[in-house]
């Protein structure tokens, strides 16, 4: 199991999360316009979608759902978590983590 | 109940939950614990340490067996794998009785030899796996105590989540350090986080056990005939009887491998032999799990004396299907180790959501509690069995391995006397609590739990030749990943009992704060 | 909140024994029925009906907690399993004729 695809569902619950003004407002301090939060939420939906797919072009669909619904749920977890307590980094590994985890895999393939 | 819909919803949760909640919690636990049963059956049998599994084992044991129990009527034999690379075999024992069920023992053999290794004797992971869903209690008792509680489970889960009046606009949200709302955000959070996982896992639960919650459909069709059922739903081929000839068995080593060729590579898990010295003898080989959701029938059959291949089991009908995939989910033998710890994080969310679940009852009437000027009688019963029950348990689960370590080898009983020493620990567990005030006995029980798991490497090391500093060195995952797993849960723990240390107790009513401060950066709140 | 009045206690015990025991009774005879009725191959019915029984279950307890009285909850269930038993005699005596 390569570490992208959970890059990408920790992504999208991100994009998701910012999404919503609350947050949103936590975070920048200001209201996101009608059209960041309809671009947020798009990017959410697709990182989960593209997500899905990868693990079931990887593991097959029976075991690839399973194996995504855990990610899902681990991804979740430690991105509540960090929004509460370092919102920022919260924030900053949406980007980070994706980054990282393609770095990783091409220096390991490397 | 006059009032509406969610209100109705409100208090079904409530109630629902509290009622079985704290055995909702054993069961969470030691079904987490039970994902690893094979690690932990090997970390209770440290003899076993460089056992290595053997290409030829099945011919070996067999040979072994021929010797052993040429008359028992049926074998059964696991085979290595790479969590638990030891032959396992279940036969009649000839000198008398045997102490297992139906007068069957059970022994360890080497794969590379076929001889016996002496294992210390323990009941080892199978101790946490019988107990999630027996309790320890007469089978046909505990399975339906366990069975009511699952049932009590997935009407709270529904219920919870009508109840959860902003399931999604509240999705990521936990607002530390506000007494009752910091609870009831985490419990929401562990709740909605996991919660396909908690549907599912509760819902497989009792479909495992299905037939004898609900034999009615069954009924309906075959009336008492269930053998006929299993045969048409799983093609379990029948039984056959003994002729009561000698019959000698054939080679295995050409029948595993026309069972791999029949299922594409895949390896054997588990063989039965029956009738082993008969002429009528079987051979029945299953496939192993891994990589198939559905748990389903995957046997060949053989003719014991001819080789000759009997029958194979086919892909099931869709509902049959359904089944052992609900039955595989929820056994998740087919996970890898990455999905292994994936499905313990989830469960670890599950034992979570039903101790903050069991504790939030307590917390919600602090207020009551606070007016009346005492504490009822029902309170501080709830709040007793809470400590007991959610400090306890781990306690107990490690009192369990160091009994594992420490009771001398050749004592009688061994077994059962590491059960005793679990639930004497457990029971200890709840004396301190009944001493208020509660936090004292959180915070101790917590951090002594904490302790002893924290302490429980260095125990084995003093204590046997399967510590870290070996293990380690050697590469053996299965002895080393147990001692490092006990290292985390020991931090888990020991943040619990710090954090409960420092928090206000339940005891104070929650610190008001204007509603607008609830939507503050969160940066200003650490202040 | 509700004061814990005998009346009260009463009607969540009244509501409790419908919902545990009335609802299994309700859910083995709706299984046992869709055994009978659903069409499909013996053993393929018979799986699907206890597969979806604990659903059936939970959704009557539900039902029986959000039903306006108490009589209600004991009506809906004494009536669905008069219909469902009524269904199930029927086949049976076609079945046997």
């Amino acid at each position: 199991m390569s570490l992208f695809p959970f890059a990408l569902t920790y992504s999208g619950w991100a994009a998701l999360c910012f999404a919503m003004s609350r947050h949103a407002r936590e975070l920048l301090q200001r209201e996101p316009t009608p059209l960041q939060r309809a671009l947020l939420r798009a990017a959410g939906w697709i990182a989960l979608t593209v997500s899905l797919w990868m693990t079931a072009a990887q593991a097959g669909w029976p075991i690839g759902t399973v194996e995504w619904f855990g990610m899902l749920t681990a991804s979740a977890v430690s991105f509540v978590l960090l929004l509460t307590y370092y919102p920022r980094v919260a924030a900053g590994l949406g980007l980070g983590l994706p980054i990282c985890a393609l770095a990783g895999h091409f220096l390991v393939s490397a | 109940m006059k009032e509406g819909f969610r209100q109705s919803m409100a208090w079904l949760h409530t109630w629902s939950g509290l009622v079985v909640g704290w055995i909702l919690f054993a069961v969470f636990v030691t079904g987490t614990l039970s994902y690893f049963r094979p690690e932990i059956s090997q970390w209770t049998r440290p003899e076993l340490r460089d056992v290595k599994a053997d290409a030829n084992a099945a011919s070996k044991t067999i040979a072994t067996l021929k010797e052993r129990a040429p008359n028992s009527p049926r074998w059964f034999i696991t085979l290595p794998e790479a969590r638990e690379p030891i032959v396992r075999v279940t036969y009649r024992d000839p000198n008398g009785g045997g102490e297992g069920r139906r007068g069957f023992k059970t022994a360890w053999l080497d794969p590379s030899t076929g001889e016996e290794v002496k294992a210390r004797e323990t009941r080892g992971g199978d101790f946490f796996y019988r107990f999630h869903f027996e309790l320890s209690m007469k089978p046909i008792w505990g399975r339906w105590v366990v069975g009511f509680c699952a049932m009590f489970m997935f009407v709270a889960i529904i219920s919870g989540v009508i109840t959860h009046k902003k399931i999604f606009k509240d999705f990521f949200t936990l607002r530390p350090r506000k007494g009752q709302r910091s609870w009831l955000d985490a419990h929401n959070a562990v709740g909605v986080l996991a919660l396909p996982y908690h549907v599912m896992i509760t819902y497989t639960g009792l479909v495992t056990l299905m037939f004898m919650y609900m034999p009615w459909g069954v009924q309906a069709n075959y009336g008492d005939n269930r053998e006929a059922f299993f045969a048409d739903a799983t093609g379990v081929a029948e039984e056959v009887k003994p002729a009561n000839q000698p019959g000698v068995l054939t080679d295995i080593e050409p029948l595993l491998h026309e069972a791999r060729t029949r299922w594409n590579g895949a390896h054997a898990a588990f063989i039965t032999i029956n009738n082993p010295s008969d002429i009528n003898s079987r051979i029945t080989i299953r496939r192993d799990t891994e990589g198939q959701l559905a748990n389903s029938n995957r046997n060949v059959v053989f003719s014991g004396t001819t080789g000759e291949v009997l029958s194979v089991a086919g892909e099931p009908a869709p509902a049959s299907q359904t089944r052992a995939v609900m039955f595989g989910l929820h056994m998740a033998t087919f996970s890898s180790t990455t999905l292994r710890w994936l499905f313990t994080l989830s469960g670890l969310g599950g034992i979570l959501m039903v101790a903050s679940g069991l504790v939030l009852w307590t917390v919600k009437r602090a207020p009551e509690r606070a007016k009346l000027g005492y504490t009822p009688f029902g309170h501080r019963l709830v709040e007793v069995l809470n400590i007991g029950v959610i400090t306890g348990l781990p306690i107990a689960v490690a009192a369990f391995f160091y009994a594992n370590r420490l009771l001398p080898v050749a004592l009688a009983d061994r077994p059962a006397w590491e059960v005793r020493v679990f639930f004497a620990a457990w029971l200890l567990s709840f004396v301190l609590p009944m001493i208020p005030p509660a936090r004292v006995a959180w915070t101790t029980q917590l951090v002594a739990g904490a302790a002893l798991f924290a302490a429980l490497p260095a125990v084995n090391a003093l204590t046997t030749q399967t510590h870290l500093g070996i293990t380690l060195a050697q590469g053996n995952w299965v002895y080393a990943g147990f001692d490092l797993t006990m290292l985390g849960i020991a931090a888990l723990l020991g943040l619990t009992g710090w954090y409960a240390s420092r928090t206000p107790g339940s005891r104070k009513p929650a610190q008001r704060k204007a509603p607008e401060a609830l939507n503050l950066p969160a940066e200003a709140e650490r202040a | 909140m509700a004061a814990l009045t005998p009346s009260y206690r009463l009607s969540v015990a009244a509501r409790a024994l419908a919902a545990i025991v009335g609802g299994y009774a309700l859910t083995a005879l709706a299984s046992f029925a869709m055994a009978i009725f659903l069409p499909l191959s013996r053993a393929e019915a018979s799986m699907t009906a206890t597969l979806s029984s604990f659903l059936i279950y939970a959704c009557v307890v539900i039902w029986v907690f959000a039903a306006r009285t108490t009589w209600r909850a004991w009506a809906g269930i004494v009536g669905s399993m008069i219909v469902l038993g009524a269904l199930v005699w029927l086949q049976r005596q076609v079945a046997a004729s």
